[in-house]
Formats: structure tokens, C-alpha cells, sequence
């Protein structure tokens, strides 16, 4: 089950115009409102990056952080890679320090708990049931693996990509999302679902 | 543990499964966006430099008019107040202190240096 979130149609007719790195420019040039479309652009996919590898009570926060380094690191950004690209390391380094920085990791059934009930009643039991058990998975994995395997099999972005990223050989991505993956089948074979 | 030659690719049955079942991200919060705009105008405005203001005309004025005056000042009293003459005595001690000097300086010639010359 995914959601959507809307955004109205004349950000689309403007993201549509502009490519990343002309609207890169205007915000060098001190044009806040390149740096609105470049948001409107990028946060949903952020939003996700770091919601699968982060708790979700602070992904507002977090997500404002992404986008808050982002732009005071604009001056400095070289445009051979991607903004994109730039953008999820940010993404990458905001996760990685506030999963540092938060003391007690929660689990994800009690998030599901806390959840309006009537959200619950709604949605398939069994369909709830996986939604969990995918990030108990996801949770019980190292940082390191969790991150490809969500940037890669939820995210979808190429493994070339992802090396940038991660700033490692396209090779130990590839590594990392076959460990990953192994570690997830593993889980669900243990947990009695077998693909 | 040993690495298989090859990763494979594509899980498509895993990913497919993990895409199917992954949790709906919570929507942002409505004032997300304009926070965030708030706050980049906001570092935007603290880090414009701030044009330093100019100095009055007659701040400037009179500056300009107080270092002439302590240039031209200090030229009259050169020409206006002379050194004295030297009396008698002096200029023999000055003869004397140039005399000794020099000779010191080009006078006698140490042994050593003149070995060092030859050699």
C-alpha cells in the first residue's frame, strides 16, 4: 500500500521546464524559489529513503534537515554528479547520524500500535501482517545492508547510483545487496513465508 | 563465507514482495514545505553581506584638510627651524671617530684571511 502525496499541478508543468541543474544555479545565484521547485521535486523520494532507514515520529524533522544542509551546501556542489545523487548522501548522512544519535531503537510493531485504529480495520490483516514482518526485517538488518537493499529493491535506483552515493565500488553494492537479501529471505523464511 | 562469481541481478520475487508490503510513508505535515522555505530565505538574509555606510562628506572633508595641514606644518618647520651649526669641537671628534673607523675597516689585513685568499 503506498500513498500519494499531491502536489499541485503547476509545480509539475515547472518541474517539467526546468532541468536539476539550471535550478541549481538560480539558487547559487541566491533565488530561493529554484530552491522550492528543486524541493517540490526531490521530497518525496527523500521523504521514503528516510523513512525506511529512520523512526517516522521525526521524519518531518529529518526530512527538513536533508533539505536545510542541502541548500547551504549548494555553493559548494561540484555538478559532475547529479544533484539526485547529491542529495540522498545527504539523505544517507542525515539517517546515519540520527540513528547514532537516538538512543533506543523502537520497534515497528509498536508504531503499528499506535496507528489510528480505524486504519487498521481497513487494510487486510494479512497485508498488515507482512507490511511488519518487512520492517522487522528491515530493522534486524546492519545499516550498511539496509541501505542498499532499500535503495536498490524499494527505491529502485541503479547500482551505479548507488555507489556514488555510498561513495564505494559499484561491486560492494552489489555485494551488500546480495547479503541483504539473503538476510531477508532468511527472516521471512523464519518467520514461516517462503517466496 | 564464500561470495557465489556472480550476484545475481534481480530478486524480483524479494523485491516484489518487499515493494508490495513496504509501509505507506506518513504524510508530511502541511507547513512542511513553507518551514523550510522560512528557514532557507531566513540563512539567505544572515548571510548577505551588509554594505558598509559611507562617511560623511565632512567627516571626510575635514580628514582630508587635517593631514594637509600636518604635511605643510611639518614642511615649514624644516625650513622655518634650521639645524644649528656644528661648533669647532664636534666636527673634530666626527673627524676623529671617521678616521679611526676606516682605518679599522681597510687598515691591517689578518693573517688567516690572506692563507684563505691564496688557497
Amino acid at each position: 500500500m503506498s500513498r500519494l502525496v499531491a502536489v499541485p499541478i503547476a509545480s509539475h508543468q515547472a518541474q517539467a521546464e526546468e532541468p536539476d541543474y539550471a535550478l541549481v544555479q538560480r539558487c547559487i545565484q541566491g533565488d530561493a524559489q529554484g530552491f522550492r521547485l528543486l524541493y517540490r521535486r526531490h521530497q518525496q523520494r527523500v521523504r521514503a529513503i528516510l523513512y525506511q532507514l529512520c523512526d517516522s515520529e521525526a521524519l518531518d524533522d529529518l526530512v527538513q534537515d536533508v533539505f536545510l544542509r542541502a541548500w547551504r551546501g549548494l555553493p559548494k556542489f561540484r555538478q559532475t554528479a547529479q544533484f539526485s545523487t547529491w542529495l540522498y548522501r545527504i539523505a544517507w548522512n542525515v539517517a546515519s547520524d540520527h540513528r547514532q544519535a537516538s538512543a533506543k531503537s523502537r520497534d515497528r510493531l509498536q508504531v503499528l500500535k499506535q496507528q489510528p485504529s480505524r486504519r487498521q480495520e481497513a487494510v487486510d490483516v494479512m497485508h498488515l501482517h507482512y507490511q511488519d514482518m518487512v520492517q522487522r526485517g528491515l530493522a534486524q538488518m546492519s545499516f550498511d545492508h539496509r541501505t542498499v537493499l532499500v535503495l536498490h529493491d524499494l527505491e529502485e535506483l541503479p547500482q551505479k547510483e548507488i555507489a556514488e552515493i555510498l561513495a564505494i565500488p559499484v561491486g560492494t553494492v552489489k555485494s551488500r545487496l546480495f547479503h541483504a537479501r539473503a538476510a531477508m529471505r532468511q527472516y521471512f523464511q523464519k518467520e514461516g513465508v517462503q517466496l | 563465507m564464500r561470495f557465489p562469481e556472480k550476484f545475481p541481478e534481480d530478486d524480483t520475487a524479494l523485491a516484489d514482495f518487499l515493494r508490495q508490503h513496504r509501509q505507506a510513508v506518513p504524510p508530511e505535515s502541511p507547513d512542511l514545505e513553507d518551514r523550510i522555505m522560512e528557514m532557507v530565505v531566513a540563512s539567505q538574509r544572515s548571510l548577505k553581506v551588509v554594505p558598509l555606510r559611507r562617511p560623511n562628506w565632512k567627516l571626510r572633508l575635514l580628514g582630508t584638510g587635517a593631514i594637509a595641514a600636518s604635511l605643510i606644518g611639518g614642511l615649514l618647520s624644516y625650513r622655518l627651524l634650521p639645524p644649528s651649526p656644528l661648533s669647532y669641537a664636534e666636527l673634530s671628534r666626527l673627524e676623529a671617530y671617521m678616521e679611526t673607523n676606516w682605518n679599522s675597516a681597510i687598515g691591517e689585513t689578518q693573517a688567516e684571511d690572506v692563507i684563505v685568499m691564496v688557497n
